[in-house]
């Protein structure tokens, strides 16, 4: 019997293997993904979000386990996957430069076998949708990162899919651009009940705000599955301490502190850290330990804990972004 | 049995990627005189130097062969190495994805790029043909278009062959391009015949020679434009057109889907950085 989630894996393991290493990108992941959902993988680079959307995808084979899309097997019914997913990958503008935005739309529509007419009326619905009516016969390499990655969303949607993976759609986005792929996202998902998205990204805000549940990987493991909410209950009683303070050589510092989600600001070489605690007595102590690396403290601040926070005590600090202008 | 939606989706797909293909030719004008100057400039030094030798058709021979040496460097620049572009670029991902065979891009680069490559080898013939006044002889058009139109077919066969190939093995494969350019003018008898009566080469480098596509073609092609010859005497080179057709195709498709589903296994495909 076929299985009724979008999504399911099962001991989904992927290893690459070269002459000289072999790295493990995911090990024994299992997931259910329901349709309808937005379901969002968090996790810093390297976690293996990207792996696992390629797996799902059909782009890469597992080397263990089972991997289901819409009850059908990735490795063996691949084409029957196809036309029912499509997938965004925000580092990626797709398309030929020469021919405008509306023929990139209508080259893609055909892989899809999208006759004519029903590619034209799709073709404007998108152009509104995300706001590339003035555009669209513009050639290609004439659009804005911005304006081309509009257009690759809306190239993601022309077979209206039921599964659409979003793979970082935001990166490198100015903060309006951004704001307007998510409402885009939010607007799709709202259109039809059984569309489900399956959105990668480094930014929390944005998880935050478009997921209904959430993974958070880290070294090619799952470490958590929830809702937002779910997960905000793993800190629920700690209490978070963000302290910014000025070091003389903070580059030796940033590694000492690597178990603390921190981000510097080259700008006023201030250091902001942000750490979650049992008790708000033990910020004395953590206020001790950065005066004894040479660090002077500006400011400490008592603040409730956030969706950030769970992902600091899962992963344990790193590069992940607050995301809040993202 | 492929069903005729399945079919009528890689036809349109195929149809898709012709159209991006001549339509950025279009909008960019320019590439193609451009591109047809260098092939000009070695067709006059060529033909130039076999009518000082008193030899009207070798002079001929060579604005033939220029004509077609547009159609080796596109297979070359723009067939074999375009997967690999695809990949760089992105696109490469969402062939895999959409539920269409690679085989019908191929198809849709492949009548896309003998489009454009026409528009520049019609150039280069009637520039130098007007200009060197060399004398036209085709006694059986038919001939003429039966080889031309089996050359290109082959041809374009060796190019999804090599397409194929390059995807996997991306830049390292594209120094292959710079290996196999002048080599190829040289063997398939761009600047002089090489099979045949005229050919300075030894039996087993001919019979090696004629598994180039571009040999028999351009060989056929002299005679039918410039010999008048008709098809009674042209039946080996439509035999040996036909049989390389036969089996670049076929064999294209096979590395075609042998290489994806390897690229899948290894994550050659979709990972840049492996």
């Amino acid at each position: 019997m076929r299985s009724t989630h979008a999504v399911e894996t099962v001991g989904l393991g992927r290893v690459f293997k070269n002459r000289h290493s072999v790295v493990k990108a995911l090990e024994d992941v299992n997931l259910k993904v329901w349709s309808g959902e937005v379901f969002g993988l968090l996790g810093p680079n390297g976690a293996g979000k990207t792996t696992l959307v390629k797996i799902l995808t059909t782009l890469l084979l597992p080397t263990s386990g089972k991997a289901y899309v819409l009850g059908y097997d990735v490795e063996k019914e691949a084409g029957r996957i196809r036309p029912l997913i499509n997938l965004v990958s925000g580092g990626d503008t797709p398309g030929y430069g020469l021919i405008t935005a509306r023929e990139n739309l209508w080259f893609y529509s055909q892989l899809y076998g999208i006759d004519g007419r029903t590619a034209r009326r799709r073709i404007d619905e998108l152009l509104d949708a995300v706001g590339l009516r003035e555009v669209a016969d513009e050639k290609l390499r004439n659009l804005s990162t911005g304006y081309r990655q509009r257009l690759n969303l809306a190239r993601g949607l022309i077979n209206e899919p039921q599964v659409l993976f979003l793979d970082e759609p935001t990166i490198g986005l100015d903060v309006v651009s951004a704001r307007r792929i998510r409402r885009l996202v939010k607007e799709w998902v709202r259109g039809d009940g059984g569309r489900t998205v399956i959105l990668t990204s480094h930014y929390m805000a944005e998880v935050e705000e478009l997921c209904d549940r959430v993974a958070v990987l880290n070294h090619g493991r799952i470490l958590a599955v929830g809702t937002p909410e779910e997960l905000k209950r793993l800190v629920s009683g700690k209490t978070v301490a963000v302290i910014e303070a000025k070091f003389d050589r903070v580059e030796d510092v940033m590694d000492r502190l690597e178990a603390v989600y921190k981000s510097y600001e080259p700008a006023t070489g201030v250091v902001r850290m942000r750490v979650v605690m049992n008790d708000w007595g033990e910020t004395a102590e953590f206020v001790d330990k950065i005066t004894a690396m040479g660090g002077k403290i500006l400011s400490v601040v008592r603040s409730m804990p956030s969706f950030e926070d769970v992902y600091v005590k899962l992963v344990g600090g790193g590069d992940i972004e607050t995301g809040s202008d993202a | 049995m492929i069903s005729r939606q399945v079919l009528m989706r890689n036809l349109r797909a195929a149809y898709a990627r012709a159209y991006v293909r001549v339509r950025s030719q279009f909008n960019e004008p320019e590439w193609v005189i451009a591109e047809a100057v260098i092939p000009l400039l070695i067709v006059f030094a060529a033909a130039t130097l076999y009518r000082v030798s008193g030899s009207g058709q070798l002079a001929g021979f060579a604005v033939v062969g220029g004509a077609m040496m547009a159609f080796w460097d596109n297979v070359l620049w723009l067939m074999a190495s375009q997967l690999y572009w695809e990949k760089e670029g992105g696109n490469l991902d969402l062939f895999i994805i959409a539920p269409i065979s690679r085989m019908s891009i191929l198809l849709g680069m492949s009548l896309g790029s003998i489009v454009n490559t026409s528009i520049r080898a019609a150039i280069i013939l009637l520039t130098a043909f007007t200009v060197l006044n060399i004398q036209l002889n085709v006694a059986d058009p038919l001939a003429l278009s039966l080889v031309f139109t089996l050359t290109l077919t082959a041809l374009y066969g060796l190019g999804m062959l090599m397409s194929s190939l390059y995807m996997l093995y991306g830049r390292g494969a594209l120094n292959l391009n710079e290996v196999l350019s002048e080599p190829v003018y040289l063997l398939s008898g761009l600047y002089f015949p090489t099979v045949g009566r005229y050919s300075p080469f030894p039996t087993v480098l001919q019979l090696l020679v004629s598994l180039i596509p571009l040999t028999f073609g351009i060989d056929g092609l002299r005679r039918t434009i410039i010999l008048g010859e008709t098809l009674e005497s042209l039946t080996l080179h439509i035999a040996v057109l036909t049989v390389l057709s036969i089996v670049l195709i076929p064999l294209a498709w096979r590395t075609l889907n042998y290489m994806e589903t390897l690229g899948r296994r290894e994550g050659r495909l979709s990972l840049r950085w492996i």
